[in-house]
Formats: structure tokens, C-alpha cells, sequence
């Protein structure tokens, strides 16, 4: 059973995804590195050691997080190249995910960045949505309808095709919650101290800049993940008691 | 005023004091009023040719301007007039100004005038030719008044008036010129506020509470879950979406019980969604449940008969509510008491209907005596006469003009325009025939009839053509079978009528349907207007929803201007539940002043089981229990109403209709002009 993460970045943000490599290196078995924009591995990238980089035919955006092949069996952590993940990230996230498969007796998906979105959501700014920043401190275990993929744990088979994906750029998020939907898959937030995970200052980021309003398109696909009504609530009763 | 749109030849024309009205030339006169606290001030320099066009302009610190001239009394006396007017003004409008001014005819009484007659004006753009062209209804003419055309603009704007003059118009026009208006207005509304969801631009019955929830969202869940998730169970419910209504309640229950104080507020929408959704494993554990919580019991007492209702179980209800008491009086197995019938009186004119079903069986002649008393307490020109007797009680109803009352109304209107009323048939050869004769016998006259036969498999044909030698009808046959709104759909635009109309082929109308609907929409000025009905069974039971009321609003009824077809149709293709969805497609785009509202009985409604509403899986009953394939439609067409086409696309609606088997595809209709000949 192999440790992966997995983790796309671009030129600009070089030296941000330095700090984020270098902050998951220890704790995992195999690290997938997308290099969006790159012609080549850069020496402050390829002196890292044991990181698997990949350099894409085509720009894939947020989607080449999913792009690197993992097995069924393998945890996955699904990172961002601006995120400072601590020492025991890797460890408590498993813990929970066990702890949480025999509790509800499902295979669950974990993540930090939870959302859950109004039953009639919109896509009006800063409008009909719950949502459980990933720095900020949440006491229990959350069900949600979306998770932020930069924070996700969950294992090789559940985690969709890269053909799935494909078109999702800047809405990875999104699409991958419909994905964990349609199997049954429930996305859990999970409880944590304020700062446990730190954001890397960045310029801007996909959730800054494209998240303040959704386009049409991505507010249509919403439709189909959005709601409490979504979530299973007996589920949720349990995980209050943990 | 003579038109001249280029370069006109202005004269300079010096003003009086402020207060007066100054002759400017012809039979023009001018009014300034200035409220601000500066006077003296030589405000406004007016430049007015004679007979040709005036150009105003104003300084700032005028208020108001009004330009007159007198109108005599004969060229008022039509009761319609048409404003025409040619401008241009020099200035930009401010974008929060709704108009600049108003024209019109002012009644003027001891010096003092005050707008009789009005509408606002808006000008297209500034610097560009602008029109007005509408038609006011003068009303009542006071012959000792003074009248005058008045154009009034306030504020510092510059204008051009190249003509300004009054036409006689006619009540049509004007009924016509302000259905064009309506749409024409909320078009352009609906044109500017592409992008947003309607529920934030229209006024719609969830606009409110919805916005407030979604944008409170964040900060609401998390200090009072309860409070959010039952008012977003409201939502669900007056949308239809009985999929999220269902989770929000499963939330509820595991989130928020045992409700505290609000668990008879919170309860009955849980049970509402149970109903609805024929989910009577959960109804039942709910009642399980509740019972335990702190005044749970008296809340769920009122949900046990219902459980029985649902269960259909031997046991009779011992509930004292309309709708159980009104039900077991229908009941043709359980003995009929006449507890029953006492306990379900409410001092209301629905008492006569429960009577008329106690007597049903025992007494016929007090059970009409009954149903005449209930209708009698309508201001109704027409009361039915009907015998509980045969195997459909429709058959055999007349009605009988009530004294005094045999006038129509609209019969005292100037305009009286033509209706059509289409009605679409499928295998009801033994309604058909009194379905249409009760529109035949309308008391509005001007009325033509299409009828259509969607290859019925009956003899709904030839009874058709049996009836159809009256001119006013029109016979025609569906290429293939198509469902009722794709009927609709083809049959409007051979409709002659400015008005349409619809009628069900097992319904009865009442002579006065016709009559009430279009003098209302004239009176009021609306463009749509929808009635009321009474479902009644073929053994003549009347029939009372949970909701313990039997005159509820008939969508079937409704009747629209064609413009208003035009505009916002077509109807959905589907088999059932279109013309709910355009009613409330209508009602959130045009708003509810645009829609009359005729609270009096129009309808006789057959509730039998060749009904679609009482065909299986596809059921609307009276319980408030909703098939699938109906739960489904509703909740989509509610969404996309709310959220918006960009949201909720037609195709996916229309992808998901057709994988329920709801939609009809459009095959083509024929007219049989033959039959109408009687050959």
C-alpha cells in the first residue's frame, strides 16, 4: 500500500512549490509532480530527491493533479503547489481515514477545503455557500458537497479518470465531487487546529481569482452536487460523535 | 402642432413672473413652479415659434415646467386618446431616473389643476428623436371642468417638442396599447437582467426568503442550522422539489430535533413532504418519533388520519377535519353518518357542499337544494341545477339565470373582443359532447370554438362532428396523438381571437365563465386572467383537498391575450403539467397585477379516474400525494423558473422529461372544414 501525492505547479510559482515539495517529501512513499509550462525540470525541482516529474505534452492546469497513474490500493493526497502541509499531515490524515471507513461504513474522501452550497445556489459572489477554509480551525467532522483538491485524501481507486476530468481546468473541484457523488463516495471535512495547514503567499490563485464568480457552465454542473439535502445525514449524525 | 424634425425656426419669447402662466404663442401657455428657496430668477428661456416647435430650456433651479393648451370637452367624450408626441432632449438622463415627465390631459377646477389622464415618458436616448404614442382612458368628464393637454417635465432638461397633438382612440386601442406596453417593458427588464437569476430580479413568491438564505448562508448555518434548513424546506415546497425537500427533512430530523418551540411549524412540512412523495414508512416512523418530543403529540394527532388516509386502512378516522369528514361522506363502502356530516360544518358557505354530499344518497332533492344554496352565495349570474343521478352527474347539469343577474357584463363594454377557446379531446366520447355545449351556451357571445381530436380510439370523433354545425366551431384532427400542449401550440396561432382561452373535454363551464374573465381583464387592465372550480365526482360527490377547501383555483381556465402567447410560449411538449409551468412562468415575468384573479365558481371539474390527474403514475390527488414523473417535472420547471435558463437549461429539463416518457413529440394538426359544413 504506497504513500502517493500527487501535485501540478507552473513556472511562476517555482519557488512556492519548492517549499510545498519539500514539505511533503518525507511523508510520503512517491511524489508526482506535474510541470505545467516546463520544457525541462528546473535544478531547484530536480535536486529534490525521489520526486517522479512529469512534464506534460499540454498545459493541464489544476486538472494534472489527476493526470499521473496510481494504484487502486494506494493513498493519495491530492496537493497544491502553494499550501505548506505540517510534518504530521500524512499520518493524522490516515488516522482519520480509517477511523472514518469503520465508523460509516463507507469509503470515504477526506479533505480540508469543505463547501457545502445552498440547495438553490446561483453562483451569486460570496452567496450560498458554507465553506471550511482549509487554515481555519473546524471542531468536528463535516460532511460537504465539495472538497478542495488541494487538501484531499483518498485512495487510488477512487479517484476519477483523467478523461473525466478533462475540460474542468479551474474547476477541478467541482468536478471531482460529482465524480465522488455518483459513486457514493462521501466527502468529509476533517476537524483540525486554526494553522495546522498554511497557505504560501502566492501573486493570486485559482481560488481568488475564478472562485468569486462561477461561470455558467460551472454553476450548471454545481446544480448536481449542490445542497444539504445531499448529503447523508444519518452519515453525519455518526461523525458527530466521534 | 406641425411637425418639423429638421432645424426648425425658434423665436425668443420672454417669460413673466414665476407662478403665472404666460402666453408663448398660439394656444399655448406656459407654467413654471420653482420650490427651491431662490426667487427672481429668470429660470427658464422658452423659444417658441408660432405654430411650429418649441424648444425648452431650463436652469437649474426650476422645478417644474408645464406647457398647455386647452382641450375642449367634445374631443374627450370617446373615453380613449391618443397622445402623440415628437422630442428631443440635449441632455443625458441620469440612469436612476424612471422618467422625465409626464403628458396627458389635467382637470383643471379654480385655477387648480391635477393630472386626469397621464402617462410618464422616457426618452430613448438623449439627443435622438423620441416617441410617445399612447392611449389614456379619460374616464368620467366633468362639463363644468376645465381640460387641457399638458406636457410637464421637471427638473433642468433641455427639450425639443417637434409635435404634440391628441387623437380619438377607441377602448381596443387602448386595451391593446397596454398589453403591448406590459411586454414590451418586461421584456426589456428581462433583456437587462440577463446573467442573474430571476429570483433576484422578479418578484417571485420565494424571491425573498431565498436570497436572504443563500446570501446569510455561511453565517446562518452555522448559529441557527434549525431556522435555515426549515425556512429552506419552505422553499422546496412551494417549488415542488419534493427530491430536496425530502433531504432537507432528513437533515431536520438529524440535525435539529426535537424542533423546541417550533415543532408544529417544522412537522407539517416534513409530513407534507411524506405525503407528497407516498413515503408512508417514513410518515409513519415520523409519528413515532414526534410523539416523544415536548407537544409532539397534539402535532402529530393531526397527522395520524392522514397515516390512515395513505394506508387505506379499515379503521375510520376520528378526525374532525373538513377534508376526512368530506371524504368519508364520499366513501361508497364505510357506513355515512350524520356525525359525520354535523362535525365537518365550519359556518362557512362550504357547508352546503358537505351537506349536499351527506344527502347525496338519502334525500336528491336537498342534496340540489344544497348545491344551489353553496353557488347561490357567489355573485354569480348563472346557478347550476344538478341531480345526483346517472353515471356521470355532468351529463345532466343546466343552470338557470338567477333573477336580475342575466345581464353579462361585458355586454356594457365599448370593446368586446373575439375569444378562442380551444379544446383538446382524447377518448372522452361521453363528455365531449356537454364539455362543448357548456361553451357554446356562454353568455359572451363573440366567441369561436377549436376543437381538437388527438386520434382518439373512441368515438370522440364523431361525436365531435355530430356537434359541429354551429358556425362557431372549428373541427380538427392531430396527425398523430401529441398530447394536449402540443394542441395548444398549433392550434393559437389558427386561433382568430385576441383573446385565448382553454377548456378541459370533461369539464362543464359556467355560462358566466367566458363573460367574468374577459370584462375583467378589461376592467382591470390585465393580461391574463385565471378562474376557479369545483371538482366533483360522476356520482356527484364534491371533492375537498387537505387543505379543506373545494374552490381552488383552475389553471386549465386560463385566458391570456395572444400577444402574451407570442411573447413568452410555447408550452412545454409534455403530456401533463405544462400549463402550470406557463402560468408560473407568466406570473413571475408579467407579476401578479397583470393577472386577474376571478374568485368565483367557472368550472365544473370531472375528478373521475379517466382523469390524468387520477391516472396511475401519473397522479395529483387530492391527499396532496404527487407521482414521480410529476415531483419530477414540477421540481425542474420550479428551478429553472428560479435559477434561470443558464442554470437550468431547457435541454436538460427536456432530456430528463423524455427518459420519464413525459414528452410528446409534435406531430402536425389538420382541419376538418368539411365536418363544420356537416358533410
Amino acid at each position: 500500500m504506497t504513500i502517493v501525492a500527487c501535485l501540478a505547479t507552473y513556472p511562476a510559482r517555482l519557488s512556492q512549490s519548492v517549499i510545498s515539495i519539500k514539505s511533503l517529501l518525507n511523508q510520503v512513499d512517491l511524489l508526482h509532480v506535474v510541470l505545467n509550462g516546463y520544457t525541462s525540470v528546473p535544478p531547484e525541482l530536480e535536486e529534490l530527491p525521489g520526486v517522479n516529474y512529469i512534464i506534460p505534452p499540454v498545459d493541464l492546469r489544476d486538472v494534472g493533479k489527476f493526470f499521473p497513474d496510481v494504484g487502486i490500493n494506494d493513498y493519495v493526497f491530492l496537493c497544491d503547489d502553494d499550501i505548506l502541509y505540517p510534518c504530521d499531515y500524512v499520518e493524522r490524515m490516515r488516522g482519520h481515514y480509517s477511523v472514518l471507513r469503520d465508523s460509516i461504513n463507507a469509503e470515504p474522501i477526506l479533505g480540508l477545503h469543505g463547501v457545502i452550497y445552498s440547495d438553490f445556489y446561483d453562483g451569486t459572489p460570496r452567496s450560498g455557500r458554507s465553506v471550511d477554509v482549509f487554515y481555519r480551525e473546524l471542531e468536528k467532522f463535516r460532511l460537504v458537497n465539495q472538497l478542495g483538491t488541494g487538501t484531499v485524501l483518498c485512495k487510488g481507486m477512487q479517484l476519477p479518470s483523467f478523461h473525466f476530468m478533462e475540460g474542468s481546468q479551474r474547476f477541478v473541484d467541482v468536478r471531482f465531487a460529482r465524480h465522488a457523488l455518483k459513486l457514493g463516495f462521501p466527502m468529509v471535512c476533517v476537524p483540525r487546529e486554526s494553522g495546522w495547514l498554511q497557505q504560501i503567499e502566492v501573486d493570486s490563485s485559482i481560488y481568488e481569482t475564478f472562485t468569486e464568480k462561477h461561470p455558467e457552465n460551472v454553476v450548471c454542473e454545481i446544480q448536481e452536487i449542490s445542497g444539504m439535502s445531499k448529503i447523508d445525514w444519518e452519515k453525519q449524525r455518526i461523525l458527530q460523535c466521534i | 402642432m406641425e411637425k418639423k424634425p429638421n432645424s426648425p425656426n425658434f423665436q425668443e419669447v420672454a417669460l413673466g413672473k414665476l407662478g403665472q402662466s404666460e402666453k408663448i404663442g398660439g394656444a399655448w401657455r406656459l407654467r413654471l413652479g420653482n420650490i427651491t428657496k431662490r426667487n427672481g430668477i429668470d429660470a427658464a428661456k422658452v423659444i417658441a415659434p408660432e405654430g411650429e416647435c418649441i424648444r425648452l430650456r431650463l436652469a437649474n433651479r426650476i422645478d417644474w415646467l408645464r406647457l398647455e393648451r386647452k382641450v375642449p370637452v367634445s374631443e374627450l367624450r370617446s373615453g380613449y386618446i391618443r397622445v402623440l408626441m415628437q422630442f428631443k432632449i440635449e441632455d443625458p438622463v441620469p440612469e436612476d431616473e424612471v422618467s422625465i415627465g409626464v403628458i396627458g390631459v389635467y382637470r383643471y377646477r379654480n385655477g387648480r389643476g391635477e393630472p386626469h389622464a397621464v402617462v410618464k415618458f422616457v426618452p430613448q436616448a438623449y439627443q435622438e428623436m423620441s416617441n410617445v404614442d399612447r392611449i389614456i382612458h379619460i374616464g368620467d368628464i366633468d362639463d363644468e371642468a376645465e381640460y387641457r393637454l399638458c406636457l410637464s417635465i421637471r427638473r433642468s432638461t433641455n427639450i425639443d417638442v417637434y409635435s404634440l397633438q391628441l387623437e380619438r382612440s377607441s377602448q381596443k386601442d387602448y386595451y391593446t396599447g397596454i398589453v403591448r406596453d406590459s411586454i414590451e417593458e418586461r421584456s426589456r427588464y428581462l433583456l437587462g437582467s440577463t446573467g442573474t437569476a430571476p429570483f433576484r430580479t422578479l418578484k417571485l413568491s420565494v424571491s425573498g426568503t431565498l436570497k436572504a438564505l443563500n446570501d446569510g448562508m455561511d453565517k446562518r448555518l452555522r448559529s441557527d442550522p434549525t431556522k435555515w434548513l426549515y425556512e429552506m424546506l419552505q422553499v422546496a415546497l412551494r417549488l415542488e422539489d419534493y427530491a430536496t425537500a425530502k433531504g432537507l427533512a432528513a437533515c431536520l430530523l438529524a440535525t435539529g430535533t426535537p424542533f423546541g418551540n417550533d415543532i408544529a411549524k417544522i412537522v407539517p412540512l416534513i409530513v407534507d413532504t411524506y405525503v407528497a412523495t407516498g413515503d408512508i414508512e417514513a410518515l409513519r416512523d415520523l409519528c413515532l418519533k414526534v410523539s416523544r418530543y415536548n407537544g409532539g403529540k397534539e402535532v402529530i394527532s393531526k397527522v395520524l388520519p392522514l397515516l390512515e388516509d395513505c394506508l387505506d386502512s379499515n379503521a375510520l378516522s376520528d378526525s374532525k377535519e373538513l377534508y376526512y369528514l368530506n371524504k368519508r361522506l364520499g366513501d361508497t363502502v364505510r357506513p355515512v353518518s350524520l356525525l359525520d356530516a354535523t362535525n365537518a360544518m365550519s359556518g362557512s358557505p362550504q357547508d352546503d357542499l358537505v351537506a349536499a354530499n351527506y344527502y347525496r344518497r338519502v334525500d336528491p332533492d336537498l342534496y340540489s337544494r344544497h348545491v344551489r344554496e353553496y353557488f347561490g352565495s357567489f355573485d354569480i349570474p348563472f346557478l347550476p341545477i344538478i341531480r345526483p343521478y346517472g353515471e356521470n352527474v355532468l351529463s345532466n347539469v343546466v343552470f338557470e339565470p338567477r333573477y336580475g343577474c342575466a345581464e353579462t357584463v361585458s355586454e356594457k363594454l365599448e370593446y368586446q373582443p373575439l375569444v378562442s377557446i380551444i379544446i383538446a379531446a382524447y377518448n372522452c366520447e361521453s363528455t365531449i359532447e356537454y364539455a362543448i355545449r357548456s361553451i357554446l351556451n356562454q353568455s359572451y357571445k363573440n366567441i369561436e370554438v377549436l376543437v381538437a381530436d388527438d386520434c382518439s380510439s373512441d368515438s370522440t370523433l364523431e361525436v365531435i362532428k355530430g356537434i359541429s354545425r354551429d358556425p362557431r366551431i372549428k373541427v380538427f384532427r392531430s396527425v398523430a396523438n401529441q398530447g394536449p400542449y402540443n394542441i395548444r401550440n398549433s392550434l393559437i396561432p389558427k386561433a382568430n381571437g385576441e383573446l385565448i382561452a382553454f377548456h378541459d373535454a370533461d369539464d362543464i363551464a359556467f355560462p358566466h365563465r367566458v363573460d367574468l374573465q374577459v370584462s375583467t381583464m378589461l376592467q382591470e387592465r390585465t393580461l391574463v386572467s385565471l378562474g376557479r372550480w369545483i371538482r366533483v365526482r360522476p356520482d356527484g360527490h364534491f371533492v375537498a383537498f387537505r387543505d379543506n377547501v373545494f374552490l381552488r383555483m383552475c389553471v386549465n381556465s386560463i385566458m391570456f391575450h395572444r400577444l402574451v402567447f407570442d411573447s413568452f410560449g410555447p408550452y412545454r411538449s409534455t403530456l401533463f403539467g405544462a400549463d402550470s409551468e406557463f402560468y408560473e412562468k407568466l406570473r413571475g415575468i408579467l407579476g401578479s397585477s397583470k393577472i386577474s384573479q376571478i374568485n368565483v365558481p367557472g368550472v365544473l371539474g370531472l375528478w373521475s379516474d379517466s382523469s390524468l390527474t387520477r391516472s396511475p403514475g401519473i397522479e395529483a390527488n387530492e391527499s396532496g400525494y404527487r407521482s414521480e414523473k410529476r415531483r419530477c417535472y414540477a421540481a425542474l420547471a420550479n428551478r429553472q423558473r428560479v435559477l434561470g435558463e443558464s442554470i437550468v437549461p431547457d435541454s436538460y429539463i427536456n432530456s430528463i422529461l423524455s427518459d420519464q416518457a413525459i414528452l410528446r413529440e409534435h406531430s402536425g394538426i389538420i382541419e376538418f372544414s368539411d365536418l363544420a359544413e356537416g358533410v
